[in-house]
């Protein structure tokens, strides 16, 4: 017994097997266990209490010592035991029972594994789909609906349900889920690199990076990770990443970061040559009635604030004091050409061209009288009424606009086909002529009998009287020449005559044309970018030198461009900036000057005068650092790197609708037929 | 012991610096925009196989390995580096949202209480034990729990003959039997109250005005042996429970181990 100090002896206490599968059940149910044990396979050894041993021809007894020694009566005569029990019912010893309940857990595993393996993500949308076994989480709200609807796991994950040997091959192989992002964002630049941006030694002269780092190779899975539910935002970043590439740490906005620009916000001028200061000192001063003034808002629309507050529209800004400007700038494209003698075929001009009511007047005297006299034009009609040509004619006609005997030719063989086809034939020598020209535009609602009027007038050397005096704009001639006066703001075909003109030099040398024609071009475009140009448009649209990416030429192909429209600048792509919040809370058109201070000694107008649009002196002064920190610091208002600038350049999407209602249909299609 | 505090201290130094490590590594992966997810997931990994290989350790004791108390607490303190990485790799994220995930944080959840359960358990009741003044070993109390009552059956049945009454006899049937039959008071004895040694008190101290002069010798002795059997009680459940807690910890390890390896293989295919 337990009080008994020798009771572990052999002779008293059977040995203990802890490790063994099965235990006695006398002993589980706490009565005396039989010496003996169960055995390996889990039935009872103790039945008997020995196996008797054949010595010889004798069976002897061999009850160890512990549970009696030999027993008195001995084996019997058949070599069995005398000492017979009735079996117990082993039961399974703590190790066995820790051993079938860890193989029960591993085959629930395995079965739960298994059972929504069967459930891939593709058969579940939405919050079901989280059920599958291979998904790790459900994506973000943005993906999980086209993901999950049109391609499925295979929209990210190209090995999946290609089976088993594609499964094997993906474990050992690099996975590329951040390509097949592409596949529906675009961005500025290489995706695969930091920022989309190549970054060279000036780029990163004021805020460099680390070499290293800035050629690394970037995936989008690096920063975007998946799955981690429908509401979470996977696009997160700390300052600590940032700071970890950027060589010039910023621990706090209102500490070390750098000073903004010369010219902050803006490193270009805008579209629109709106001179601020001149306006408000000058112009609204002259032009309002006394005690009418004009604040920020009167003008820029603060519903629409956003990165910049946009103006309002031409008519609603504008017009009150600048459509006089554009409505009486007229444009001639024919007129009466100072001739010193008639280029033109009598025979040929009685065949296309109707009697003149001169001529009309000296038949109906000659029937009436019996005599018919010829009536004497007048000779002195094109010196006396003739002018210089205009310059689109002269461009059209590859002549001198003031050399009489070089566009003689010319005209004589011109204004007899315009009497003839009317505007075919000013088209013809317009598509002539080199340069991107959109003729239809051009020439939109001019009326070719109105042309072949004036021809015919023209060449009988009389004034072209006009049937009916034109109200508003459009085509129309003087009696002396054919002119285009705008309608108003924004005049499509204007504009035509600009997109044209405005590159016509250019074009013209690079197509090689004779020197005539790049002067006349020239005229063309000096004409219409002067004050009394056609609409006087560059008075306030800008005309700048671009670079044009999508041209057969590549990033060489420079030219002109007329910027129509107000268009916000966003020439800091990695910056980031939202008006509105700051509008509320300075108040609405109070206190838009706190950062946005005029500045008297620039001259703005005066960089409009020339193409580069970084080349310009802004009217403002710039916007100071320290106008931010002012709120964006510590304890105040947060000043995440994130709050103000964007990781990636230009993101965007390379899906369009279209494509949406191309799934659509197809989808639909499908399900008719199916 | 002193061996063994010291190889628990390098145990800790050495998780903490591993820790301090993993999370350092973690933290500069994450700065280069990398995926420290792999490092500390690996390093997960590798901490589950090292936990596993105790209980390999304890099946081949034939082999020298290293002391059982060192591999003890080298255990412990890697199941507690291992819940610390756990929390690094997920990011701090408590409850993940996938159903496979959910079923590896549920799993790795009732790893680790059960874990820390066993370890108090280890910290706490061995000392208990001692103070039991009683070493037996836990599969064997049954066999002495038999003997005690044969013990006391018989005393009873002397007790009969020699004081020719059945005060005594019909005290055990009624009374005595219930508390010889099996281990009692089972978690009175595992959280350490006395009701075990109440019940003897107030059992024997009833009786005791009802004996005469012979059979309360004999009721001493059969007092003597409750509290005996009294004492292997408390062995039995302090014991018990010592070993009943590893019925949840290795099959609940078990399945953290299958749900890792699927883990795996997913990142594997989908991810990397």
């Amino acid at each position: 017994m337990i009080t008994d100090s020798d009771r572990f002896s052999y002779q008293k206490s059977a040995y203990e097997r802890p490790t063994f599968p099965y235990v006695c059940g006398r002993a589980c149910a706490f009565g005396k266990p039989c010496s003996r044990g169960p055995n390996f396979d889990g039935s009872c050894g103790g039945t008997t209490e020995c196996s008797p041993f054949q010595n010889g021809d004798r069976w002897e007894c061999r009850r160890p010592p512990s549970a009696g020694g030999p027993c008195q009566d001995g084996p019997l005569p058949d070599g069995t035991c005398c000492q017979s029990h009735p079996p117990c019912k082993p039961r399974p010893s703590m190790r066995r029972r820790r051993q079938q309940i860890s193989w029960l857990m591993a085959a629930f595993v395995v079965s739960v594994i298994a059972a929504f393996l069967h459930f891939t993500p593709d058969s579940f949308v939405g919050e079901k789909a989280a059920l599958s076994s291979i998904l790790p989480g459900a994506l973000s709200g943005a993906h999980s609906n086209f993901a999950l609807e049109e391609k499925g796991c295979q929209a990210c994950h190209e090995n999946h349900g290609k089976g088993v040997v594609a499964w094997a091959n993906a474990l050992v192989t690099n996975q590329s889920v951040g390509e097949s992002c592409v596949d529906c964002h675009s961005f500025g630049g290489p995706t695969m690199s930091p920022h989309n941006a190549t970054f060279t030694a000036a780029a990163g002269a004021a805020f460099s990076l680390n070499s290293a780092n800035a050629d690394t190779k970037t995936d989008c899975v690096m920063c975007h990770t998946e799955h981690k539910g429908e509401a979470a935002n996977i696009a997160t970043m700390k300052d600590a990443q940032c700071n970890s590439c950027h060589t010039t740490s910023i621990k706090a906005f209102g500490k070390d970061h750098p000073a903004f620009g010369d010219r902050y916000p803006h490193d270009r001028r805008p579209a629109i040559a709106f001179d601020h200061v001149s306006h408000f000192a000058k112009h609204f001063p002259e032009k309002l009635a006394a005690g009418e003034t004009r604040g920020c808002v009167d003008c820029h629309q603060i519903e629409k604030a956003g990165l910049t507050v946009p103006p309002g529209s031409f008519e609603q800004n504008c017009s009150a004091c600048h459509l006089g400007g554009i409505v009486d700038r007229k444009l001639a494209i024919l007129n009466v050409p100072y001739m010193e003698e008639d280029p033109f075929n009598r025979d040929t001009v009685a065949e296309f061209c109707a009697p003149t009511p001169e001529e009309v007047e000296l038949l109906r005297e000659a029937a009436n009288s019996g005599e018919l006299e010829e009536l004497e034009p007048d000779e002195y009609f094109y010196e006396d009424n003739g002018d210089n040509l205009p310059a689109a004619l002269a461009l059209a006609l590859g002549v001198a606009a003031d050399d009489p005997d070089g566009y003689l030719d010319a005209i004589g063989t011109l204004y007899p086909e315009l009497a003839e086809t009317g505007v075919d034939s000013l088209m013809s020598r317009l598509e002539a002529v080199p340069g991107k020209h959109d003729i239809p535009a051009m020439l939109a609602g001019l009326d070719g009998e109105l042309l072949r009027q004036a021809a015919c007038a023209w060449m009988q050397k009389v004034e072209y009287e006009s049937p009916s005096e034109v109200q508003g704009g459009g085509w129309s001639s003087d009696g002396l020449s054919v002119m285009y006066q705008p309608n108003g703001h924004a005049d499509p075909v204007a504009r035509a005559w600009f997109d044209f003109a405005i590159n016509a030099e250019r074009d013209a040398i690079a197509a090689e044309a004779d020197d005539l024609v790049v002067e006349q071009a020239a005229a063309l475009g000096g004409l219409l970018t002067s004050d009394s140009g056609l609409g006087n448009c560059t008075k306030c649209h800008a005309v700048t030198e671009v670079t044009d990416k999508g041209g057969d030429q590549g990033d060489t192909a420079k030219g002109l461009l007329v910027e129509w429209g107000y268009q916000p600048v966003n020439d800091r792509p990695y910056v980031k900036y939202d008006h509105k919040p700051h509008v509320n809370l300075l108040g609405p058109g109070t206190l838009c000057a706190t950062c946005h201070k005029q500045n008297p000694e620039a001259a703005f107008a005066a960089s409009y005068k020339q193409h580069d649009a970084t080349n310009f002196a802004p009217g403002f002064l710039p916007v100071a650092q320290e106008t931010c920190s002012q709120c964006h610091t510590e304890g105040k208002v947060k000043q995440d790197c994130q709050l103000c600038h964007e990781y990636h350049l230009e993101p965007g999407f390379n899906r369009t609708m279209g494509f949406q209602h191309q799934a659509q249909s197809v989808k639909e299609t499908g399900r008719e037929g199916g | 012991m002193r061996s063994l505090h010291r190889a628990l201290i390098f145990f800790w130094l050495l998780a903490i610096g591993g820790f301090a490590f993993v999370s350092w590594n973690a933290w500069q992966t994450w700065l280069h925009n990398g995926e420290p997810a792999i490092v500390t997931g690996y390093t997960l990994a590798g901490i589950f196989v090292f936990l596993a290989l105790f209980n390999v350790r304890k099946r081949l004791a034939m082999i020298p390995l290293g002391r059982g108390a060192y591999w003890t607490a080298a255990h412990g303190v890697a199941g507690a580096f291992a819940i610390a990485v756990f929390f690094v790799h997920t990011n701090g994220v408590f409850w993940p949202d996938g159903a496979y995930e959910q079923l590896f944080a549920v799993l790795f959840y009732l790893v680790s209480i059960s874990g820390i359960l066993g370890y108090w358990l280890q910290r706490i009741l061995p000392k208990r034990l001692t103070d039991n003044g009683m070493e037996i070993i836990w599969e064997r109390i049954p066999h002495e729990l038999a003997e005690i009552r044969e013990k006391a059956e018989g005393l009873v049945e002397e007790a009969a003959d020699k004081a020719a009454s059945d005060t005594l006899a019909q005290y055990y049937v009624e009374t005595l039997a219930w508390f010889f039959r099996r281990p009692r008071f089972m978690f009175s004895h595992f959280f350490g109250a006395q009701s075990g040694r109440a019940w003897i008190r107030r059992e024997f101290t009833a009786m005791r005005r009802y004996v005469d002069e012979t059979e309360e010798g004999y009721l001493r002795q059969l007092e003597d042996l409750a509290q005996i059997k009294n004492r292997l009680d408390f062995a039995y459940s302090v014991n018990g429970f010592l070993k009943i807690w590893l019925l949840f910890h290795v099959p609940l390890a078990v399945g953290i181990f299958l749900v890792m390896i699927w883990h795996i293989i997913l990142v594997h295919v989908y991810l990397l």
